[in-house]
């Protein structure tokens, strides 16, 4: 690589000449059958829940990992989701059917509806995520989301009602068989919208969605994955499908094939032909073509694909590095994906009740995104739905609504040095918010709260990715304690609000912690 | 600022760099290395046009009446209102928003020298993405395919060279905004400081952990809870040496109350004040005009408005307050706007475009002539003249002092000058550089009468042309002109009349003009292509060296 050579500290090189600590995971995946100690539990949850419940990670200490996974997987897809405040099957006049002169209000009025409804729908997705505090649900639900990308406020705004049913497409297919996943997102209503699958018809093929499909959602970028052959014949594989949120026109929010716009030529995708041999109605083209295409697609390229989507479930779940992709973990796990039926219900069990997962040296490796560290510590310090809204956009991190099309970096990007004083102004101004005695009698309910040390622990266990050294934890009981000897934190905590002036301080100090946001 | 060594002078550095690729082409070997000049004090400052700036509405093709009559017939500057300002055999003019600002703005810049003018900055296979061209822009690489990942900006791969034993005085780069850009990413750490308000970073500078912190192991928990201590440590230490060296600054012209303009009043202080930083960033968005872009009194009126103003005020604050020989500054935007307008009172996302370099010591000329010299290289789109790596290769030679070994590890090979001179006084000629690019001949714009291939103005044979030709990899972009509807095929033979394969299956194409990205299969040689147009059959030698 140019001309970088990594900086060593002068101590991190003498470490490395004569010691042999370089600290790596093993890479099994043989089931961790161990007991989950505390450590471990909070390590499981961290990665399954935006916030952390104390008393259920409480109730979890003891049992197995695949004893708390199934429990995460069964309470997701247990749980009911309430609709959002706002007409989920609105349609909208279609402006350019209108007089000219009343064409721009009824496009504004549309657009506006759109942002607003929305902005809704972010909040309620929001709502939905720091209520789920026992399952998986919504950390998987996110994870499809930002991986079949689609920006709400794209070049041409997204109805809510779309972006509704997307959302809950990602939903009912949550975790399982990943082909019918490519065969319902390739004619979801938003994703035929962002990516003009609408606009893709036999006489002007749109070769958007087809290339996104293999470059981001399967196949993934790298040489010899896909021709532009195999885009361009692919793009017409899926000629013909369209939604609509038009009064104007057919059962709107239905996706449905217009029979004239479906290219019957012979098409050829990764050396196989697509023969039209069939009568062409909406049934058969999806079965000969659309499933088809994604049935080819794991044949032929089932290599690059389990390396691709298991790289991604891997850097949601153990560690967001992206140069993860090519590690032996990796490997194994997309080799059991493909011979699983290419089953991510199956693959991230496998993970997530895997040695690799719970070896001390994967805890708290991975960067917080801005949700990850802002849903965690309001969990315990509120702030409203709104506010975390505004909050995530300014990080960089609206839902709905990411970047561009192979969404969010992630990684180290999410700290840099414009975000991390902003996250610590943040953070400070929430807690600042929170009068004394309120934090002080939210810390009275947390773990060892009359030991100075235990409690500061407790702390860390909440908001740090690990618990860290000893002194480094003294550092914070430093602050907790404010020059008092360790023996008068008792005396200190019997006053609910002066605790919670000492606990504020310690708090703050941990903001400045680069712990704060690992996970 | 620390002394700082260039790590080319170590082994280690050219072990590591004699082993790296930029992009996908090999690097030449070390026998390129020639000795850097001794490090100076000069300062680069770039300003983004976000968004796509429209060249042609910027520096116009006043004399050509397609501009008025096919072109831009509503989205034209009217003649009458358009400065001249160059050679007028060029016949080119400014929009009159660019003499806002002081002493005439950017028209008084280019009158009293200051000003350079770069007609048709571009790359070859240009990409129309928003986001994957401003990468490309940032990157300094020019991919081979939409795959490629980019994940280092030049100026990061520039700044890699320095070795962080210690953090510098003052940061290599400050990004006057809020998003790191991917051009100062380098392989390891970012160069520059997201900054906006000098203040602000000195009281969270006292906000965040200022000491190195010691885990003592080597782990992926040490990697990343050392970056982001990193990222503390140096914004606490850089927010002093830029809040001491903002207080120490001063600013000794007016400039115009908006965000470009105090960016650059920011960026002029901040150089005062004695900050070592070598490039600083700066930012104007709205550039991409699609729809309701305006003639005169427009939004692209309005922003080039901005501009000249900032850039004016920002050369004048400088010379009076003694910088101006260490500063010199470019405009930048990831593509040109397409010469035709759209329906929608825009234009559309194009390719080659105008490029700017202000300050004392850019040669005050105009580059590259008039657009309208630009033919077409497919319906749409203008063809390109210089490659925009080749004013980031002539900022790191001749105003950074970087060695050529280092700019070709920077940016992957060697570039032409801009006209075989560079657009800096000091730049020397330097015939071991490569040719510039070759501007097609043909005007492949359907529309043009003035185009004697045109299928609308001519009845002739089918034409095909290969380029590059020879090839060196193989690569190469058939140009084909169609004046029928018809099928075509293509097809490989070696000069010994083997069949090597196909390399087109059978399409049918409406007449037009296209172009086919191929490759040749088999070794060096000479190439025939066998095309099959319906029943008519043409053969095209491609050399491969």
């Amino acid at each position: 690589m140019p001309v970088a050579i990594k900086s060593i500290s002068r101590s991190a090189f003498f470490d490395k000449l004569f010691s042999n600590n370089n600290l790596r995971a093993v890479s099994s995946l043989d089931e961790y059958t161990s007991p989950l100690n505390k450590a471990e539990v909070y390590h499981l949850l961290k990665r399954c829940c935006y916030s952390i419940d104390v008393s259920f990670a409480n109730s979890l200490i003891g049992k197995t990992a695949r004893e708390v996974v199934n429990l995460l997987i069964n309470n997701a897809t247990n749980r009911t989701i309430p609709a959002p405040p706002f007409d989920v099957n609105q349609g909208f006049r279609n402006p350019q059917l209108l007089p000219a002169e009343q064409y721009q209000d009824e496009r504004n009025k549309n657009l506006t509806a759109h942002f607003a409804q929305n902005k809704q729908l972010i909040e309620w997705w929001i709502d939905l995520m720091r209520k789920d505090t026992k399952s998986l649900g919504e950390k998987v639900t996110f994870m499809w989301h930002s991986h079949f990308t689609t920006q709400y406020e794209g070049n041409e705004p997204i109805s809510a009602q779309y972006m509704y049913r997307q959302n809950q497409l990602l939903r009912r297919q949550f975790l399982g068989d990943f082909k019918s996943f490519l065969e319902q997102i390739t004619i979801d209503g938003a994703m035929l919208q962002y990516l003009n699958g609408s606009q893709n018809i036999k006489d002007a093929p749109n070769e958007n969605y087809a290339r996104e499909l293999f470059e981001l959602y399967s196949v993934g970028i790298g040489d010899g994955h896909y021709t532009e052959d195999d885009i361009r014949e692919a793009a017409k594989v899926l000629t013909g499908w369209k939604a609509t949120h038009f009064l104007e026109e057919t059962e709107i929010y239905q996706p449905y094939l217009r029979v004239n716009q479906f290219s019957t030529d012979t098409k050829t995708v990764f050396d196989t032909e697509f023969v039209v041999d069939y009568e062409v109605n909406q049934t058969n083209v999806f079965k000969n073509s659309i499933q088809k295409l994604m049935q080819v697609t794991l044949d032929k390229k089932g290599e690059e694909v389990s390396r691709f989507i298991m790289g991604k479930m891997y850097r949601a779940f153990v560690y967001n590095n992206p140069d993860t992709d090519e590690n032996e973990t990796v490997k194994e796990l997309a080799a059991y994906f493909r011979s699983n039926g290419f089953d991510t219900k199956k693959a991230l069990i496998k993970l997530l009740t895997s040695q690799h997962f719970f070896d001390a040296n994967n805890h708290g490796i991975s960067i917080k995104s801005p949700l990850e560290s802002f849903l965690n510590f309001t969990a315990h310090f509120d702030l409203s739905n709104e506010e975390l809204r505004i909050a995530l956009k300014d990080y960089g991190q609206e839902l709905l609504n990411p970047p561009d099309v192979s969404g969010w970096k992630g990684y180290r990007s999410w700290v840099n040095t414009k975000s991390l004083p902003g996250f610590i102004e943040s953070f400070t101004t929430i807690l600042n918010s929170k009068s004394d005695l309120y934090v002080g009698e939210w810390a009275s309910k947390l773990d060892n709260y009359n030991d100075a040390y235990g409690l500061t622990e407790s702390l860390a266990l909440l908001f740090f990715g690990r618990v860290p050294t000893e002194s480094r934890l003294k550092k914070v009981e430093n602050a907790l304690l404010g020059g008092a000897p360790y023996y008068e934190w008792p005396e200190i905590a019997a006053n609910k609000e002066n605790a919670g002036i000492r606990v504020k301080v310690a708090l703050r100090d941990m903001f400045k912690m680069p712990e704060f946001y690992l996970i | 600022m620390d002394r700082r060594s260039f790590i080319k002078n170590t082994s280690v550095g050219l072990g590591a760099v004699g082993q790296m690729r930029v992009g996908q082409m090999n690097l030449s070997s070390f026998d390129s290395l020639y000795q850097v000049d001794e490090e100076n004090d000069n300062i680069l400052v770039i300003v983004q046009l976000f968004g796509g700036n429209d060249g042609i509405n910027t520096i116009i093709p006043h004399e050509w009446p397609d501009y008025y009559d096919r072109f831009r017939p509503r989205l034209h500057i009217p003649s009458d209102a358009s400065i001249g300002f160059a050679d007028p055999k060029l016949g080119i003019a400014m929009h009159p928003s660019l003499t806002n600002g002081v002493n005439e703005g950017m028209l008084g810049m280019y009158k009293n020298g200051k000003l350079s003018v770069i007609q048709g900055v571009g790359y070859q296979n240009p990409n129309l993405s928003h986001f994957r061209s401003t990468d490309i822009w940032f990157s300094g690489i020019v991919p081979y395919n939409d795959g490629q990942k980019l994940p280092t900006g030049w100026l990061g791969r520039y700044f890699d060279q320095y070795q962080n034993k210690e953090l510098p005085e003052s940061p290599y780069c400050i990004h006057v905004g809020e998003s790191p850009l991917l051009l100062f990413q380098g392989e390891n750490k970012e160069s520059a400081i997201l900054l906006e308000d000098p203040e602000e970073l000195f009281d969270q500078g006292k906000s965040v952990e200022s000491e190195k912190i010691e885990l003592g192991e080597q782990s992926l928990f040490a990697d990343e809870f050392n970056y982001i201590n990193e990222v503390g440590v140096r914004i606490n230490h850089f927010s002093k040496s830029i809040k001491e060296a903002f207080d120490r600054g001063s600013n000794r012209e007016d400039y115009q109350a908006d965000n470009l303009s105090n960016q650059m009043k920011l960026v002029a202080r901040l150089i005062d004040g004695g900050l070592k930083t070598k490039v600083y960033s700066v930012s104007l968005g709205g550039f991409d005009t699609h729809a309701g872009q305006g003639a005169l009194g427009g939004v692209h009126s309005q922003l080039l408005y901005q501009m000249s103003a900032a850039i004016s005020s920002f050369q004048s604050d400088i010379e009076k307050l003694g910088h101006s020989s260490k500063v010199v500054g470019i405009t930048v935007s990831e593509f040109g706007r397409r010469p035709y307008e759209n329906a929608s009172s825009g234009t559309d996302h194009g390719t080659a475009n105008v490029m700017f370099a202000f300050g004392d010591e850019v040669k005050p000329e105009v580059f590259g002539s008039n657009v309208a010299f630009l033919p077409f290289f497919d319906a749409e789109n203008l063809a390109y003249r210089y490659d925009f790596r080749s004013i980031y290769q002539e900022i790191m030679r001749t105003w950074f002092g970087a060695s050529t070994f280092l700019s070709e590890t920077v940016l992957g090979g060697k570039f032409a000058l801009i006209d075989k001179v560079g657009f800096l006084k000091s730049t020397q000629p330097d015939a071991s550089l490569p040719a510039e690019p070759v501007v097609p001949e043909i005007n492949q714009d359907p529309k043009s009468p003035n185009n004697p291939y045109s299928p609308y103005s001519v009845t002739e044979q089918d034409k095909f042309t290969a380029f590059p030709n020879p090839t060196t990899d193989g690569k190469f972009v058939l140009s084909m002109i169609l004046y029928v509807e018809s099928d075509v095929a293509i097809s490989q033979v070696d000069f010994k009349g083997r069949e090597m394969g196909e390399l087109l299956k059978k399409k049918n194409y409406r007449p037009g003009s296209y172009f086919l990205p191929l490759e040749l299969r088999g070794g060096a040689g000479l190439h025939i292509l066998h095309i099959k147009v319906g029943h008519r059959n043409h053969y095209v030698k491609v050399m491969k060296l």
